[in-house]
Formats: C-alpha cells, structure tokens, sequence
C-alpha cells in the first residue's frame, strides 16, 4: 500500500517518534510511507526524526498534492499541540484520511486553529455543543482551568472524528465520544514504541536500599498530579526520610514555585531537572526506582512516558483511568483519583519497604510493554484500517459532500431529515 | 396504477437504453396506468459514484404505487413497492473487472471502490419487492455477484405487430450498431468464405468512422466488396421493417451480449432465423443451432459456411423463422406478460 | 451548443412549468442547439426534508452540458459554471408566503433553520449564475426584494402563435384557459346580470375541479342567464380553443394576482383582441392599459357589466383596442426566437 502521513518530524514531538518507528516498519514489509511534516513553519527548520523514507512538508502545495493523488491511504496522526499539528488540519478537509488519535482532548488544537476564524470556530462549537457552546468555550479558554472546564463537555475529539474517514487510538477508555461521530471505521491499538533502545533495570545491577528514586517525566501540569505525590510523601515519616522525588520535563516558573514552596512546607527533597535531552531522560528513569505516571483528568490515549517507565522496568504507579486501567494489575499499581493521596502513600511505603515487589513488579511490567507496543502492531492495525477504509471511505466521502453543503447552508437542524434519508448508506466498520 | 419508471440517462445521448424505458412506459400507458419517467443523471466516475448514489436515496417517488427500476443507479431509489429490472451492473467493477475492458488500476483504493459497490448494490436490491433480469446471462451475474435470485423477463421490443414476413430473399442483413463489439468484421470474413451468391448487408449507426473504413477496405481486401453493403447510417423502424420482411435471414455476433439483443426478436418478429456465434452471450438464449437459426464458431469459415447453409437450403431457412417466431411465445416475450409479472 | 434544462417533476402532475420546459427544448433545436431535459423530483412535505433534497440537486453531475437553463427551486441549484436562470418560481414558502403565513415551514428554531438554508442557498446560487431572467416582473420584483439580485423579467412566448389569427369584431366576450376560483370566471358571469341585453358571454376551459364547474353553472342557472352565458367546460384542442377567441368581442382574463402577463392575454393580444381584465390582476396588467389595450376596472360585477357592454356595444371601440393590444404585444417582442437568444446570450 502507499500511504501519506502527516505528522509532526522534530524531535521534540514524541508522535514523530513513534511515526517513525511505524512508517520504517511499513517501509520494512514492502510498503510505501511518505510522511509530510506538520509543524508550524518556523518549526520546520528543526532536525527531524529518523523516517527511513521520503519526506516533505505539508507547506510545499503541488509536491504534496502529487503524493496525495497517488496514495492508497493517507494518515494524519493528531495531538493536543496546535503548532505541532497544523498542517494536518490544513489538508484534512481536501483529503480526509485515517486519523491517529493520540489525545482525548483536543482544545488547545481546536482554540489555535481557531484563531483568525472565529466565526467559522463558532459555527462548529454551536454544532457540536449547542447554544452558548462557543461562548462557553472561549470564556474558559482565557483561564488557568480551561481544560478542567472544558474536559468532560467540550473535549473537540468529535470535531476532528467527525472529518476522519475512520480513526486510530490507543485506548478504549473514552473512545464513545469517537464512535459517535466518526462514520468510519474505530480501532484500538497499542502505541507504538521501540523497546530496543531502552535497558531494563536488571541490567543496571541491583535496587539500592538506601534512598529511594521517585520520578515524574512530562511537561509538569496540574494534571501530572506532583501536588498530590508531594503530599503523600509528606504525610508519611518514612517516606519523608527516605524517598528523592525528582521532576523531569519542561515547568512553568509559577508552577516551578508552588511546587518548590509545598516540598518545603511538607519536607519533601524535590529536585526539578526542567527539560532535558533524551540521554539525561534515560539516565533520569535508569536511575529511578519508582516512576509515578499519573494523569487526572486524564486526557492521552496512551503515554509514551508510563511506556518508557515499564520498558526501564521500574515499578510505575498510575492513576485508575484511561490507558492506564488497561495496563495489568501484575504489571503496574492503580491508584483511586477520588483517594489519591492516601493510595499513593501506601503504594510508596509499600515499595519503600519491600524493594522486590518493584523489582518483580518492574519486569513484568517490561515483558509486557515489550510485547505490546510493538511498530509491528502498530503497522498491522493501520494497513488493517486503510483496507476498511477504501471500502467505507468512498460511501463516507460521499456522505460527508451532503453534510458539507448543508452545513455551508447552516441547516445543522436539518441534519436529521439528512441522517434519516442516508441511514440505509450508513456504514459502520467492524 | 400510478407507476413511475426510473433509470439514469446520460444527457444528450438518445441511444437505444431509453428504448426499454420509453417502451415499457407506452405498454403501461397502454394498459389503463398512470406513467411518470424518471431520468436522473449517471455517473460512473470514481468520485462521483457514491455522491449520485447518495443522492438517488434521497429521491422522493413517495407518490407512485409502484417504482420499477432500470440501469444503475436507479435501483438505489427507495420505495415501498421497488421492483428491479435490472439490465446490467456498473460492468468495469463486476464482470469486466477481471478482463482486459476495466479500464481501472488494480489498487487498494479501486478494490475498495469496488466491494462498496457491491455491497451497497446488493443492499439495495435485496429492499426490492422482485427482482427480474433481462436475460438468464443478467441473472446469472446478479447471482454470482450479488447472492440474488430473479426472475428472468426478457424484453419485447416496441409495437411488435409492426413487423411481416414476407418472400426469402438473397440477402443476409445485419441491423445494428456498427461498433467493434458488435463484430460486422466477422460477417465480412466469413463471407469471404462462401461459394455460393450469398449476399450481406450491415446496416447502423456507427461512433466510430474508423471501424467503418476498416470494414469497406476490409470487404475490398477480400474481394467481397461487390456482395456486401455497408451503410452506416440511422435506419428508419419502416426500412428496417422493409429490409427483415424480404431477407434470407439475420445475423447478429456481438461479443458476450448481456441479453438477445433486439435485433434477434425483430428478425423473430418477421419470421427470419438469425445466424449468431457461441461466444455471443445472450443471443443464444434465444437461438438454438439449427432451430431458431444457426450458432456457430465465431471463426470465418464456420460462419461462411452457415451463410452459404442459409442460402442452399432456403426451405430449412424458412422454418427455422417459423421457429424463431414461435420462440417469442415459448419465452413468454410480450408486454402482457411483462406487464402482468411486474405488477404482481 | 449543448443545453440542459433543468426543471423540478412533481411526479405523475404536468402543469406550466413542464410544458414550458418541452417547448423551450424544442425551440433551442429549432435554433439548432442539442437539447436536453432533466426533472428532478421535489417533495415539500414535510419541509424537514427539503435541506436534503437541495443537497441532492448539488450532487447530479451535468456537466455533458455546456450550458444549463434553470426554472425552479430546488432544480436551479443544479452545480453548473454555465447556469442561466430562467427563473419561474423560487420556494415562495419561504419567501413571500411566509412572510403571509402561508407557509408548511414551522415557526420554531427548525423552521428557522430550513429557511435561512434556502435563503443562503438561493442567494449562493443566484451568485454564480451567468445570467438571472425571470418569467415574470412579479418575480423579478420578489427576487429583487427578497435577495437582493437584479434580473431581467423574459415572459415565456407563445407556443402556436400562429393560430390566433384574428377576425371581425363578434358578439361574445370570451373567458378562456383553466376554470377556478383564483381565475374568477364567477366573477363574470355576475357581471352578465348587470350587463345590457346584447351582451354575451362564452367561458370555455377545463375547470380544475367538479365543484369549479358546478359554481359557474349554478350562477348561471340561478340568475336564469342561459340564453346569454355559455359554458362549454372541458379541455378544449387548441383548434376549438383559438376558434372560439379568433371570433369574440374582447377577451376577459381576470386572475388574482397572477404572476405573468397570463397565455390567455397573450393570445387576445396576438389575435387583436380588446382585453379586459381587473385592478387586482398582477402581471396582466403589463398587457392591459385602461381605453388603450382594453379595459381595467375593479373586481366588482357591475363595473365588469359595465366594461362589456362598452366592448361589445361599441364595436369600433373593440377593433381600436385591439388593435392597441397588438401592436403593444408587437411591439414587446416576445418570440420564441428573441427569447432563445436572449437566454443563450
């Protein structure tokens, strides 16, 4: 099959790595990739990742145009990250295609897209969430909690399903919003990510006794839940004496000083690293011996940063939802979001005090990730998906020609004489 | 009855694919029923396909008690009381998808195109109240593609009391298209063939000058060009009835027709066998060697061979129009019928 | 030049617009064109489902043509680079109609919705069309007013001119064409009480319903008019039809409000007939101009009994005016010829 894949190339964007990976094991098993980076233009100028295979930019109109003629299946692969993800959006309405899904909120993509096009973003936010959608939409948007706000009601993954002709994700916790507006075809598979670059801890030789490694890896948001595992180690003398909690990823200053001020009020030895480059992350997880992945509200389809944590075989914690509920019970410890603290202190002082339930613990996690997310997989569900597509995506198209007209003539209310008179072309894949 | 007739046209093009519209239209008339013809554009191309689908799903003939539904798109349309006389599928996805005439690349996306096509056709057939086919070859289609029985109603062609018999002449007529497929070059070889003054004369309209040189230089090459006559032009329904009524007999050796083929009935009409090939499709449902004229190989000597037949044994010729004429009653070929089954 | 005509079908109903449809296509191939009709089926009911079917006329590819003539919603939405209007009827339910509460589209959020989805539509449309001609002033004037486009009015012509030939001034006023209350024949016949002794009426035409016809003769019967009134109710052959107004007085032609210049003013004029129509009449009006081409008086009987027997007392006066709608008729222009080329200009 040839396939076009739009995705975001710089190193930076952990979906071009996995893209990566993906596109050279399509390439591998005898198909053609063409990947069209994404990235707002100043971005373009940055190094890329390694895609083994041709490569433009979804800027370079004609030469795009050539490839998308041609090309059996095009894929965009879609994140929270309106500069990262431009150039999907750009060329997503001429060619729909099969679109990866790799967060369940999409209101950053969706408020940078709208920018310039207020109107138009209006229309959409009335269509999707009804009277005062919009208002609401862009009264949060201006606010600290905007996602908190906007999570559970408006989280925009219809508006991008909806154009998809059939949508890849990576976990089955919140994809109901997904299958109700995509026409197309839904499935659910592991992200992609390569094991082989990463050692397990085994390898590094034997868990210290001494101080205990407690890590964080992610842009430090609220939803990264620090707070939370600041007070749970505070509330525990043990763990107060014996655990180095440390911070990598990038951090706001205001946030930088919260967390830095409620390690001193709690007594917590708290070291924030800020971003760092991929050799000192893998140091930062080597070194680790718990890895706390936790997310609430969650908003991934999958994190590539809990991946990481199994793959160095480190004991992770994670929260009880989304992706993570998936992950073996033998493999990963839940915590409750509605008893956070209080579980994640257990979790702590239980790890603190056996270091073979982390070893254990942190090996089954390994063999697992390892075996399941694979870029074979990954491969295997995308040709599986294209091959559904170019069956349902004509039909789909067509549909999608009626809808288009109706909606350009703002009958949205209409839309169900619409579904009515099409229901019996109505196709959903398996 | 109020009975609307819905088929796609291309517009501009008055070929002889109104013709079954226009006549089933008048037979309906005829017998005491309110007509309306539907003619909704065609489109075949790739990215059109499914938009013209969709949009012949959303045509409202709420107000007829009857739709009956001709080429693709057409049995698309909804309809409480939908009957399907299907003439023939969207060929370059069903039978001609495996032969040299798809005309489309063999990828992903077509093969896609391809089973949604299919299935959307065979959903929408089986809403169908019945379904018939203009010829066992149509149902055999729809039963390999499709997974669907029907009933076999064979057309009638217009007014068929129009058509005399009238004294055995000299000459072997072919009246039709002159188009490749139709294959009036055969005619011309096997001609060359004959040792008897056996005569033939091709007459239609062609798309294609080119194909009609061909055959004049090809008559000329084979020294045939005194004994055949080509006139490619439009032929008026009374010279054509003119020309059957005085023939010897008819030929017709399209390639793989989908069904008899006007031409066969009409000669059947005038009680004139008509000589045809195996390979001709359709046409054979109609004639058996020997019966309702003679099947052979479509190989030139064969066919010279069968011509000079007819002209010899002009009495065998004669009954074998008998026959052709009694052919039309044994498969029940009359608008009564076709009538009758369609509004059952 | 290959052109498509692109008209609604109400299945199974064949009326003006059909038959408008079939005479412009047989007079672009007498101009020498390749013509062709397409009829797109239009259901107004229930209105929900009217957004769908415009979506639908937007789907059907006809670009075999060169150029399309269009004539009435939703058919003129057909997707084409060269579209001519040749506009006879807009959705006026969403338009005039409903602005008179007349209208199948409800009054609630849906209904507002359906209508500003034909207004955006219409005037999407109208944008990209070569050429806006309506049928009409009155349409022209609705278009204008209602979505701002700027048309010329092209009233449809005659399709057999040549049978209204004319003759002497006779001793009938006659009422032709569909018989029904918007055409108020009844109101004529009313008039006859109030008319001189000499004056004579003939309506002949295919009454719409039995109750339309069972109206005028009742009237006729109950003011005991039968020695002077004639009806002769049925659809008539255009022989019969032209024979009866080649030999009349005058012609009447009293519709409500009528879009067009009306076929039955057409043919008076053609034939050099005095009209006489009413104040209320619309479009007739454009052929009738009051002691010039006939007489105009209010829809009340006995001003029309009064215009009767000016016409058929004074028949100097009837050949003076007719002759005055003839030459006003002439003078228009209105040729199947003239009308083609103004269509394909």
């Amino acid at each position: 099959m040839k396939f076009v894949i739009f995705t975001p190339g710089l190193r930076a964007s952990a979906i071009g790595r996995m893209t990566a990976l993906v596109a050279r094991e399509l390439v591998d098993t005898g198909h053609q990739v063409i990947i069209v980076r994404s990235e707002e233009a100043p971005l373009l100028e940055r190094l890329p990742h390694d895609f083994g295979t041709i490569s433009t930019d979804w800027t370079r109109r004609e030469i795009v145009e050539e490839y998308l003629q041609d090309a059996d299946g095009v894929v965009y692969q879609i994140g929270d990250n309106y500069p990262f993800h431009h150039g999907c959006l750009e060329w997503m309405d001429a060619y729909p295609g099969i679109v990866c899904l790799h967060d369940f909120y999409l209101g950053h993509l969706f408020y940078g897209w709208s920018q310039g096009r207020h109107d138009e973003a209006r229309g959409i936010l009335l269509d999707l969430y009804g009277d005062g959608g919009d208002t609401k939409f862009f009264n949060a948007s201006a606010k600290s909690s905007f996602i908190e706000e906007t999570v559970a009601d408006m989280p925009l993954v219809e508006w991008v399903s909806r154009k998809a002709l059939g949508v890849v994700t990576h976990s089955a916790g919140s994809i109901q919003k997904i299958l109700t507006s995509c026409a197309g075809p839904v499935v659910v598979t592991p992200l992609a990510y390569d094991a082989s670059t990463i050692a397990g801890r085994h390898e590094v030789g034997a868990p210290r006794v001494d101080l205990i490694e407690v890590l964080t890896v992610g842009h430090i948001n609220p939803n990264k839940r620090v707070q939370s595992v600041i007070e749970a180690i505070g509330s525990s003398k043990i763990l107060r004496d014996r655990v180095l909690y440390r911070l990598v990823g990038p951090v706001e200053p205001h946030i930088f000083f919260e967390l830095s001020a409620a390690a001193r009020r709690y007594g917590v030895r708290l070291r924030i690293l800020g971003e760092v480059d991929d050799i000192a992350l893998a140091h930062a997880f080597n070194s680790a011996d718990v890895v706390c992945c936790l997310r609430w509200p969650s908003l991934e389809a999958a994190s590539a940063s809990a991946i990481e944590a199994m793959l160095h075989a480190k004991a992770v914690i994670v929260t009880k939802t989304g992706f993570y509920r998936d992950i073996p019970t033998s493999a990963v410890i839940h915590v409750d979001p509605e008893n956070e603290v209080i579980e994640l202190r257990d979790a702590l002082e239980r790890l603190t005090a056996e270091p073979a339930i982390a070893t254990s613990m942190g090996a089954v996690a390994r063999e697992w990730a390892k075996h399941t997310f694979t870029a074979s997989s990954y491969a295997e569900s995308l040709l599986e998906i294209a091959t559904l597509v170019s069956r349902t995506g004509p039909l789909h198209q067509a549909i999608q020609a009626f809808e288009r007209h109706l909606r350009g003539w703002g009958s949205s209310e209409s839309m169900y004489a619409l579904e009515g008179s099409l229901a019996a072309l109505a196709w959903r894949g398996e | 009855m109020k009975i609307a007739i819905c088929s796609s046209f291309v517009p501009f093009v008055h070929g002889g694919y109104r013709n079954i519209v226009e006549w089933l239209a008048k037979a309906l008339r005829g017998a005491g029923h309110q007509v309306e013809i539907v003619y909704l554009p065609q489109s075949e191309e790739a990215d059109q396909l499914f938009t013209h689908m969709a949009a012949y799903r959303l045509v409202d003939l709420d107000a007829a008690d009857v739709v009956v539904c001709f080429r693709p798109q057409a049995h698309l349309v909804r309809h409480r009381r939908k009957v399907v006389w299907f003439i023939h599928h969207i060929r370059q996805y069903y039978d001609l998808w495996d032969t040299e005439y798809r005309g489309l690349p063999d990828t992903p996306k077509y093969r896609g195109i391809r089973s949604a096509l299919q299935e959307l056709d065979t959903q929408a057939l089986r809403e169908a109240h019945t379904i018939f086919s203009n010829s066992a070859v149509m149902a055999q289609r729809l039963m390999t593609f499709n997974s669907l029985a029907s009933e076999v109603l064979f057309p009638p062609v217009d007014e068929p009391g129009r058509f005399r018999h009238g004294p055995t002449g000299d000459e072997i007529v072919c009246i039709c298209r002159m188009e490749h497929h139709k294959r009036q070059h055969l005619l011309v070889e096997g001609l060359a063939h004959t040792t008897t003054d056996v005569r033939l004369r091709l007459m239609g309209r062609s798309g294609s000058s080119a194909f009609v040189d061909n055959l004049r230089e090809l008559a000329l090459r084979l020294g045939v060009d005194k004994r055949v006559l080509i006139d490619d032009r439009w032929i008026s329904e009374e010279e054509k009835i003119d020309l059957l009524a005085g023939c010897l007999a008819s030929a017709y050796v399209p390639f793989d027709e989908d069904s008899y083929g006007y031409p066969t009935l009409e000669a059947a009409h005038a009680s004139k066998p008509t000589l045809t090939t195996i390979d001709s499709g359709g046409v054979t449902e109609f004639v058996r060697d020997g019966i309702e004229g003679l099947v052979c190989a479509p190989e030139a000597e064969k066919i010279g061979a069968a011509m000079d037949k007819l002209f010899l044994d002009k009495k065998t010729s004669l009954s074998m129009g008998r026959a052709a004429h009694d052919r039309i009653a044994e498969l029940k070929i009359s608008w009564a019928h076709v009538i009758e089954r369609l509004l059952a | 030049m290959k052109v498509l005509i692109v008209n609604n079908m109400a299945p199974f109903v064949w009326g003006g617009a059909e038959e408008l449809a079939h005479h412009l296509a047989r007079n672009l191939e007498i101009s020498g064109h390749e013509a062709d009709i397409l009829r797109i089926p239009f259901q107004w009911n229930p209105a929900t489902g009217i957004p769908a079917q415009m979506a639908m006329v937007r789907a059907f590819d006809v670009r075999a043509a060169d150029r399309v003539i269009v004539l009435k919603f939703p058919a003129y939405l057909v997707d084409h680079p060269e579209k001519t209007y040749w506009l006879l009827h807009q959705y006026r339910q969403a338009y005039d109609l409903f602005d008179a509460g007349q209208t199948n589209i409800s009054l609630d959020e849906e209904g507002r919705h359906i209508r500003s989805a034909i207004h955006r539509a219409d005037d999407e449309s109208f944008r990209e069309a070569r050429a806006i001609f309506t049928n009409s002033d009155v349409t022209r004037d609705r278009l204008q007013k209602y979505n701002g486009f700027k048309a010329q009015s092209l009233p449809p012509p005659l399709n057999d001119p040549e049978l209204f030939t004319g003759g002497d001034v006779g001793n009938y006023v006659f009422a032709g064409g569909r018989v029904n209350l918007l055409k108020r024949q009844h109101l004529l016949i009313e008039a006859m009480r109030f008319s001189a002794h000499g004056v004579r009426l003939v309506v002949a035409g295919p009454p719409d319903s039995p109750e339309d016809a069972e109206r005028l003769q009742d009237l006729v019967g109950r003011y005991g008019l039968e020695d002077r009134v004639s009806l002769d109710l049925r659809f008539l052959p255009r022989r019969t039809y032209a024979d009866y107004l080649n030999g009349s007085a005058a012609v009447a032609y009293l519709p409500f409000d009528e879009d067009s210049l009306g076929y039955v003013s057409m043919e008076g004029a053609t034939a050099g007939k005095a009209l006489l129509t009413t104040d209320d009449s619309g479009g007739v009006l454009g052929l009738v101009a009051s002691g010039q081409t006939g007489f105009v008086v209010k829809a009340d009987p006995r001003e029309l009994a009064h215009a009767m027997n000016s016409l058929q007392l004074d028949k100097e006066l009837a050949r003076r005016l007719g002759l005055g709608a003839k030459d006003l008729w002439r003078t228009m222009n209105i040729t199947w010829p003239a009308t083609i080329r103004s269509l394909l200009a």
